[in-house]
């Protein structure tokens, strides 16, 4: 979050600086790619990820539609001359640092685990992009969508999320932060021993009123996903609600639907 | 040797006693396995039902697992060095394993076993016969140790090599990062499926290579006098190489490679049973059993980040035992 504010405080200074928003921006992001799709104009996009356009990980796919696409390579960007590019955070820091060389201007976006960081990080993007409206319009939305979901006061049911490998919602990332915007206790803060996973007799243990299922590749065999059918996760009384992972991967107003999907499991 | 065709002495006191030590062992483990786990539970909390999910579900198939796999690879090693006359012989050194992980990884990531789940074990079995054929044609039986670790090393090198493919071609992302379950097994987390699925393939292996003493016994006179006594060697290859590939090659499926059990053990229990192959095979499968069960619990009790693999503690306890026998054979065989 406060990588976020700072972005931001960084944004307004350089914009002043720079007279007119860009007119070609390139994204190497998906997280990058779907703020630009919402807040930019169609015809200030240079390129954007190939995965933008996947149903199952962008929640802006049909917007993608018919866009030029790059795979993250430097040369697929630098023969485009965009004026500005937009990197996430699991961005090559090698493709990254080679197109600064080459003089561009490259505007990294940190991982945001909070509301607040998505706030911050579309009013920043909205403003360099030159549309500072439709950041505000997109964050009044995301808010009223939360406050639609926002949880009564009171004692609060446990959640975990369970993913290929044991893999957990851990302290600090945008699941978290949703799952306690949904009202819920994250029950993987408690059990996580610090790797991010919590074993399977752990979770057996504690049996969560909630168990929150729904990765891409959940259904393709493999030895991690095996664990989500084993029986002794199919014993447990919780609750099971899935979340398509493209809601909370990155942080976008998409993430409040998220917390719609969990929330509407308070009443059960 | 000359009792080589003389009914077993099998109830001779020494080996009752040795029963009887491995027997009282592998009790104490497997009691050690379901009490120990990720959380600490006592025998009274594991009555309780969420207690009852965990022993049920998550420790006894594990510790089930651990029997048959065990057992597997301590018997197919001691039936393997009898039949090749070499002490170095063992289903993960000759490649076998690693040729079973590879039929599974096929079977496994491209969807045919969620289709067809009996699919995986056969693929194990399919996988390790490859790999015993390969060897007994490259190397033949009493081959020098190093003609016989040079075909076990190209063998295993190559399934490894395949499997790495395989997984990079699958279709789940995390199919990539899966190549230390094959390359160095796991326990944790199998099912009661995983138990049914290869529960009948491994007893069937067990029971050929049981059926082998004898023969085994007679081989070690050489291969005209043992056909004089009435052994037919074809008979006796393929019954070795059948229960390996069924015992090990099914096991392997579900729980990944892991190797020197069948190595160690044997070793271990030779002078025990006076250096006869045939009186060596059932021990080394109880020794097999109690030895894996033994290093899945080390893998549960050293506290490490994420859970420590079988493969990794047989290794340390097999690499020493390895460079001793391949000293002693150099002195062997300059």
């Amino acid at each position: 979050m406060r990588f976020a504010a700072a972005l931001a405080a960084a944004v307004t200074v350089s914009s002043a600086c720079v007279a007119a928003p860009p007119a070609r921006v390139a994204s190497l992001h998906l997280c990058a790619d779907q703020l630009l799709l919402a807040l930019a104009d169609r015809d200030q996009i240079a390129s954007i990820t190939f995965l933008a356009a996947e149903p199952t990980a962008s929640v802006m796919a049909e917007a993608a539609r018919g866009l030029p696409v790059n795979r993250g390579k430097a040369e697929e960007i630098v023969s485009l001359r965009p004026d500005l590019v937009l990197a996430g955070p699991f961005s090559a820091r090698s493709t990254v640092a080679l197109l600064r060389g080459l003089g561009g201007r490259v505007v990294d976006l940190p991982y945001v685990g909070s509301f607040e960081g998505i706030r911050a990080q579309i009013a920043a993007v909205a403003e360099l992009l030159g549309h500072p409206e439709r950041g505000a319009r997109l964050i009044a939305q995301m808010d009223s969508r939360l406050a639609a979901v926002a949880p009564p006061r009171g004692a609060r049911l446990t959640a975990a999320a369970y993913q290929p490998g044991g893999f957990t919602a851990r302290a600090g990332s945008l699941e978290d932060a949703a799952i306690a915007a949904a009202g819920f206790d994250n029950l993987a803060t408690r059990l996580d021993s610090g790797s991010g996973r919590v074993a399977l007799e752990t979770l057996a243990a504690s049996a969560p009123d909630l168990l929150i299922l729904g990765g891409e590749a959940d259904h393709l065999p493999s030895q991690q996903a095996r664990l989500l059918a084993h029986p002794a996760l199919r014993a447990l009384p919780s609750a099971r609600v899935y979340v398509p992972a493209r809601l909370w991967t990155c942080g976008g107003w998409f993430a409040a639907d998220a917390v719609a999907l969990l929330a509407a499991q308070r009443a059960r | 040797m000359t009792a080589a065709a003389a009914p077993r002495a099998m109830h001779a006191p020494s080996d009752v006693r040795l029963y009887a030590v491995l027997i009282a062992l592998l009790v104490v483990l497997c009691l050690i396995a379901l009490l120990i786990g990720d959380v600490a539970l006592t025998p009274a909390e594991l009555a309780s039902p969420a207690g009852a999910i965990i022993l049920q579900e998550i420790r006894v198939p594990r510790l089930l697992l651990g029997l048959l796999m065990g057992g597997s690879l301590g018997l197919s090693g001691a039936a393997l060095q009898g039949l090749l006359r070499n002490p170095l012989a063992e289903p993960g050194v000759v490649g076998v394993s690693a040729t079973a992980a590879l039929g599974a990884v096929i079977v496994f990531y491209f969807g045919i076993a969620s289709a067809f789940p009996l699919a995986l074990p056969l693929a194990g079995f399919a996988g390790g016969a490859v790999a015993v054929a390969l060897l007994y044609a490259l190397a033949g039986r009493g081959a020098s140790a190093v003609t016989l670790i040079l075909a076990g090393i190209a063998i295993a090198n190559f399934a490894s090599a395949l499997t790495a493919l395989a997984l990079n071609l699958a279709p789940s992302p995390y199919a990539a990062l899966e190549i230390a379950f094959w390359l160095l097994g796991s326990l944790a987390d199998r099912s009661m499926a995983d138990v049914a699925l290869i529960a009948a393939p491994v007893l069937i292996g067990w029971v050929l290579l049981a059926s082998t003493g004898r023969a085994l016994d007679a081989l070690t006179l050489g291969d005209a006098t043992a056909q004089s006594l009435g052994v037919s060697l074809g008979g006796l290859r393929l019954r070795v190489i059948l229960g390996t590939a069924l015992a090990v090659g099914a096991s392997v499926s579900v729980a990944g490679s892991i190797a020197f059990v069948g190595l160690v053990v044997p070793h271990l229990l030779r002078p025990f049973v006076g250096h006869e192959p045939g009186r060596l095979l059932l021990p080394s499968a109880l020794g097999g059993a109690a030895l894996l069960i033994a290093s899945d619990i080390a893998a549960r009790l050293i506290p490490t980040g994420t859970e420590l693999r079988p493969g990794v503690i047989t290794a340390l306890i097999g690499l020493p035992f390895f460079f001793a026998l391949v000293l002693a054979q150099r002195r062997v065989q300059p």
